[in-house]
């Protein structure tokens, strides 16, 4: 804690004023002004209180000596427990310029448009928990200093033949880009980090521990090796952009080449890269083994949130949506029944591949591998699953000749129909796919709520084929399969659904510190 | 396990009062109309049947003196008796205050069904408001055949479903009762009145949950989604700088690639001909 030179009061910093503020003797004080001794220790460490969270081990530091008593990581309310440490200072900050008010408006604007989340979400009381966290950045410097070669092609045609001029473009190039950040924290995700930005980097400051004062922050726990290329491709991506409006290389046709042979053509390089700590409101939701992230740029006061889904909510709404929509199809839509089991068949396989793509993406959320961050920190922490049993391949093949043969014969049903033919054979190539690659994605999830929906479905579209090779006169078949179609299909939906929040939500966060508890 | 199956069965239970609650309303639905056919039912005098004593040769015609519009009954595959064609005549009349009416029944067809009501109708009301029921005992099936101002009310949709409601007399061999259904179920949407159709109700109203749950679901995606920042907004926030000189393009070679000019495109398409005439009106059917 800083102590108030005046009345030895707690010094925390104010956002308003922009220097350190005492409550009690109501003075301001520049925030370089003050300092103590354990400020800087070895040339570029601070000393700082250092907050661990007995659930996840996941680490804050503050220099406040309160306790906190939950965690913004894992959203558990255990009192952390608190250790003296040192922490490397880094060379800049970007100081709040939000105040916890117009973070809180912010969300609260972003939440009024979220129709389904659950109510707690909106609660103030609730809404009040945002924290002030500085979090660790990289900030990359990159150059292109040097002659640039490019080439250049003119196409013109002469009869039969096409002539290409190839030209080699050369000048001389004078760029630099200081600015581009990315997130240091292995805990903070990738995907919020890149949606919160961009920071400005004109009002970053030169850092000391007493910007801290009243808030959190993180330490950078990712090597800045990770994000080099982004900076450096970034960098080539903008300067061709320019290059490629100068008029002699517009006038010779500039070709364009992938990311990294531009960049190599273009002189780029990364000159180094600062540590900056850039401040986030942060807020967690945690619901059973799952938690949602809220965070407010604590510069520009951008929200990004995950947006859980309340089931009851959902459903509820959906219900009264179909009451206008069921009466405005009964104006305009009388399906005769083979159009009907075509249809639903075209609906089910279009439900199946929706579930298919919220599987894939559920599975690359929870192996992480689209936080390059935390993949970077730990490769080894995802084991991918066992090399499929003999018996579980054989099961694969085996539905795929099924499948295949179902086409086959769904071809021949729809041919004389003529105008059902491309649904049943869409309907059909569709679910085949879902059902080999689905299963696939299905098996390396665990927990999934249900889930082989669309085998039920692909069972009904089975079903529904068979009714249509058998052409029976009774129209109570075509309505009878049509209707098990679509009731299969709201079974997906359901699944769809129910398994949203997986997608909405994260994994309890797991930081592989000691003293984290692996069964959180 | 038996958690999971109690879940599984809890989903069946859902999903069958689901079904129940849809076919609740949709039999509510057509409740209504179901039994305001049935009070027409009863309004109707069959013992009204004209005089065929001279003898039924499976034709009989009528023109309404007060509209002008004519019944046409030729029963060439000989389903109905004289008191039947009386009977059936005697409602087919009523229609007549729309359009002409026409029952047809035939026993050889070598076409389609479609294409031979639709130049029956042609032959006899020509492109003046009418409607003409056909039973095909060749190829198995009924149809509606409807044009002018009866093919405003009587849409494909309602020649479909009224088809539909009345094949399964035809599949009992009923055929003067199919025919009767057909043309009461006609005259009460000629009056203004809704038909039964529980089956429309009932695949609608799922369809409609569907589409509801797809709305829905896309609304909740687009609304969780997070906007990346553009490259230009990146660099908005950057410091850069950027010059670029002494620009210089060096001629190297000319290379060359043989891409034949296709042949037929600079061709000229020959005229398109006139399309076929097509048919006017509406119409369904189904087969028995």
């Amino acid at each position: 804690m800083y102590e108030c030179p005046n009345c030895g009061g707690n010094l925390k910093f104010n956002i308003s004023l922009q220097q350190l503020f005492c409550a009690y003797c109501e003075s301001a004080f520049d925030p370089y002004s003050v300092s103590k001794e354990t400020d800087t220790v070895d040339g570029d460490c601070f000393e700082t209180n250092v907050f661990r969270c007995p659930q996840c081990g996941g680490e804050m530091i503050s220099s406040d000596n309160d306790a906190t008593s939950f965690c913004s990581y894992c959203g558990s309310a255990n009192i952390l427990s608190e250790r003296i440490g040192r922490e490397k200072r880094p060379k800049h900050i970007i100081p709040f310029q939000i105040t916890k008010d117009g973070c809180k408006k912010a969300y609260a604007a972003k939440l009024r448009k979220a129709f389904f989340v659950p109510k707690e979400l909106k609660d103030p009381a609730f809404i009040d928990g945002f924290r002030g966290i500085y979090m660790p950045y990289w900030s990359y410097r990159i150059s292109q200093q040097g002659q640039v070669a490019l080439r250049g092609e003119k196409e013109k045609r002469s009869g039969d033949y096409v002539y290409t001029d190839h030209y080699a473009l050369t000048g001389d190039l004078d760029a630099g880009y200081e600015g581009y950040s990315c997130d240091a924290s292995a805990g903070f995700s990738d995907n919020i980090s890149e949606a919160l930005g961009p920071y400005d980097i004109r009002d970053v400051r030169e850092f000391t521990p007493t910007f801290l004062s009243g808030f959190y922050a993180e330490t950078a726990d990712v090597d800045p090796e990770v994000y080099r290329e982004d900076a450096e491709g970034l960098a080539a991506d903008v300067t061709f952009d320019k290059v490629k409006d100068d008029p002699v290389f517009r006038k010779h046709g500039i070709q364009e080449s992938g990311r990294r042979q531009k960049a190599a053509e273009l002189c780029t390089c990364c000159k180094g890269e600062d540590s900056a700590m850039f401040p986030v409101w942060f807020m967690s939701y945690r619901n059973g083994d799952r938690i949602a992230y809220a965070a407010v740029n604590g510069q520009t006061g951008k929200v990004v949130t995950d947006l859980p889904v309340d089931g009851r909510r959902f459903f509820g709404s959906s219900m009264v949506l179909a009451v206008p929509l069921f009466f405005l199809l009964n104006l305009f839509l009388t399906l005769r029944p083979s159009a009907l089991l075509a249809c639903s068949a075209g609906l089910a396989a279009a439900a199946a591949f929706l579930y298919y793509r919220e599987l894939a993406k559920i599975l690359s959320l929870e192996t992480g591998q689209e936080d390059r961050g935390l993949m970077a920190k730990n490769p080894g922490r995802w084991k991918p699953k066992k090399e499929k049993r003999p018996s579980a391949r054989r099961k694969g093949t085996l539905i795929m000749v099924l499948w295949f043969t179902l086409a086959i014969v769904a071809i021949q049903i729809v041919a004389a129909g003529g105008g059902t033919f491309l649904v049943w054979l869409t309907a059909v190539i569709v679910m085949a796919a879902v059902c080999v690659a689905g299963l696939r994605k299905y098996r390396k999830l665990e927990k999934l709520n249900g889930g082989l929906g669309f085998l039920y479905a692909a069972g009904a579209v089975l079903l529904g084929c068979v009714t249509g090779m058998w052409k029976p006169v009774s129209d109570l078949w075509y309505y009878g399969a049509a209707l098990l179609i679509l009731l299969t299909v709201i079974f997906i939906l359901w699944d769809i659904i129910r398994n949203y929040n997986r997608l909405a939500m994260r994994r309890l966060p797991q930081f592989d510190k000691k003293g984290g508890d692996d069964n959180a | 396990m038996r958690k999971k199956w109690r879940k599984t069965a809890g989903r069946i239970l859902t999903c069958l009062v689901l079904l129940f609650s849809v076919s609740a309303l949709a039999l509510a639905f057509s409740g209504e109309a179901a039994a305001r056919d049935q009070d027409r039912r009863q309004d109707t005098d069959y013992s009204q049947i004209g005089d065929l004593s001279d003898g039924w040769k499976n034709m009989l015609e009528y023109t309404n003196p007060e509209t002008g519009y004519r019944i046409l009954l030729e029963d060439d595959a000989g389903l109905l008796t004289s008191e039947q064609a009386a009977s059936l005549a005697e409602r087919m009349k009523r229609i007549t205050a729309w359009g002409n009416v026409a029952f047809k029944s035939i026993d050889e067809n070598p076409g389609t069904t479609k294409s031979y009501i639709e130049s029956y109708y042609r032959e006899q009301f020509g492109r003046e408001s009418g409607t003409i029921f056909l039973i095909d005992m060749d190829q198995r099936n009924i149809w509606l055949k409807n044009d002018g101002r009866i093919s405003k009310v009587i849409t494909n949709s309602y020649s479909d479903t009224i088809t539909d409601n009345v094949y399964r007399s035809a599949s009992r061999g009923d055929y003067y009762g199919c025919a009767m259904e057909a043309y009461i179920q006609i005259e009460t949407l000629l009056s203004g009145n809704r038909i039964a159709q529980p089956m429309k109700y009932i695949s609608n109203a799922l369809l409609a949950l569907i589409l509801a749950l797809l709305i829905n679901f896309f609304i909740m995606r687009f609304m969780g989604r997070s906007k990346m920042p553009s490259q230009k907004e990146r660099l908005s926030r950057m410091r850069y700088h950027y010059s670029l000189t002494n620009t210089h393009a060096e001629y190297i070679r000319t290379s060359e690639r043989y891409d034949p000019v296709s042949s037929d495109s600079g061709g000229s398409s020959g005229g398109g001909g006139g399309g076929g005439g097509g048919s006017s009106g509406s119409g369904g059917g189904h087969s028995f």
